[in-house]
């Protein structure tokens, strides 16, 4: 099975894609990108925010997670068999999801650190959300590539039972 | 980069000998046949929706996450020892690490030196947020408990390995070459997380889910 994967050249290709296309972002988020979205999110996110009774919140906790674009942009450039419309559209899509997910994020600290007080129960409390917003750049990139995870997940797994007949 | 043939809109191929289509044939004969066609209703679109495998992942996958992301804290709250005693491995091992290859090495409870450099490891360096998501993952996977199972418990030793070996070499990168230090931990923490738990979670589906399905019945042909 490894030498078919290899053979296919799919899994290894995918990976050294994933890499080409990650270092790269990753060094220009961290030199532009980071400082750029701080911005944004400050002209744009702070106003709805406040309008939902934020009144500060620990913006390190939120910053550190900002980054989440990268894997999401990363994934859909290197997923094959999608076209580009699709890929385009994902891309915007899930950069308006992943926005409103840090939105969410700062919401959350919010509650967790100010609201709420700051103790020992408030990284706790924050936890769920980091964990979510950790794991979105794959569900959204689960949700746009769909043609590819169901082609993937057909080859897999037994046909259900209604389409056996 | 990616290719361009979409398949998520793919439809299979008109088989040779199957008619094209109803409306084809004899109008007149295909008028009377005709029964009205209603859109399908909103339940139709959902079985639909669950019916595709990658929907359906996604559905489940949500609601697993949240148990996890959930019943994590609660676990801390009661059982934190296990989380402190897991830091402390950590350090442990990525000092057992480094003295295996002769390095100027020590720990001191949760700090790790290596010569000048030292790291603090805390929970979220032992893997746990990348072991959670990937289990939330596994457990989603429409496939039997038995596989899950095996996914759980092969996939998370595998992910930690890869933590362990993550922080050595970041421990080696802020001792030889700390200009890059910070890019490095970025890089290895938040951008490659998400290939890490992915690949894990494909290799389980290959490995496990698809050889074991091969050895219990045909594959599909789909």
């Amino acid at each position: 099975m490894w030498c078919e994967i290899v053979k296919k050249k799919s899994a290894l290709r995918i990976l050294l894609e994933f890499v080409v296309v990650t270092v790269p972002l990753t060094w220009f988020w961290m030199n532009y990108g980071e400082a750029a979205y701080e911005d944004f999110f400050r002209a744009v996110g702070f106003p709805i925010l406040m309008q939902l009774g934020v009144t500060g919140f620990p913006m390190g906790v939120v910053t550190d997670r900002m980054i989440s674009f990268i894997p999401f942009l990363a994934l859909m450039v290197v997923t094959p068999k999608m076209t580009r419309v699709r890929r385009f559209g994902g891309i915007v899509g899930g950069f308006f999801v992943l926005f409103l997910s840090h939105l969410g994020l700062a919401l959350w600290a919010w509650i967790s650190f100010v609201r709420d007080g700051r103790s020992d129960e408030s990284m706790l409390t924050y936890f769920p959300a980091l964990v979510i917003a950790d794991a979105l750049p794959f569900l959204l990139w689960a949700i746009f590539a769909n043609g590819y995870l169901k082609e993937l997940l057909e080859r897999v797994l037994p046909p259900p039972a209604h389409t056996k007949d | 980069m990616g290719d361009e043939d979409d398949v998520s809109g793919a439809r299979p191929p008109q088989q040779p000998g199957q008619p094209p289509s109803e409306a084809s044939g004899d109008p007149g004969q295909s008028r009377e046949k005709e029964q009205p066609t209603n859109p399908p209703g909103i339940g139709a679109r959902i079985l639909e929706v669950w019916r595709n495998p990658a929907y359906r992942f996604v559905l489940l996958f949500l609601p697993s996450l949240g148990a996890v992301s959930v019943g994590y804290p609660l676990f801390v709250r009661h059982y934190n020892f296990v989380v402190q005693w897991f830091i402390l491995l950590t350090a442990k091992l990525e000092w057992a690490l480094f003295s295996l290859f002769g390095s100027d090495t020590r720990v001191n409870d949760k700090v790790v030196f290596l010569d000048h450099f030292a790291v603090k490891i805390i929970d979220e360096c032992t893997g746990i947020y990348e072991m959670l998501i990937f289990a939330a993952a596994v457990v989603a996977f429409p496939t039997g408990w038995l596989r899950k199972g095996i996914g759980i418990l092969l996939g998370c030793p595998v992910i930690y390995l890869f933590n362990v070996l993550r922080i050595a070499a970041l421990m080696i990168v802020g001792r030889d070459w700390p200009g890059a230090f910070d890019f490095m931990h970025l890089y290895f923490w938040q951008a490659t997380m998400i290939v890490m738990i992915t690949s894990v979670w494909l290799l389980w589906i290959l490995f496990v889910v698809r050889d074991r399905e091969e050895k219990i019945g045909p594959p599909n042909p789909a």
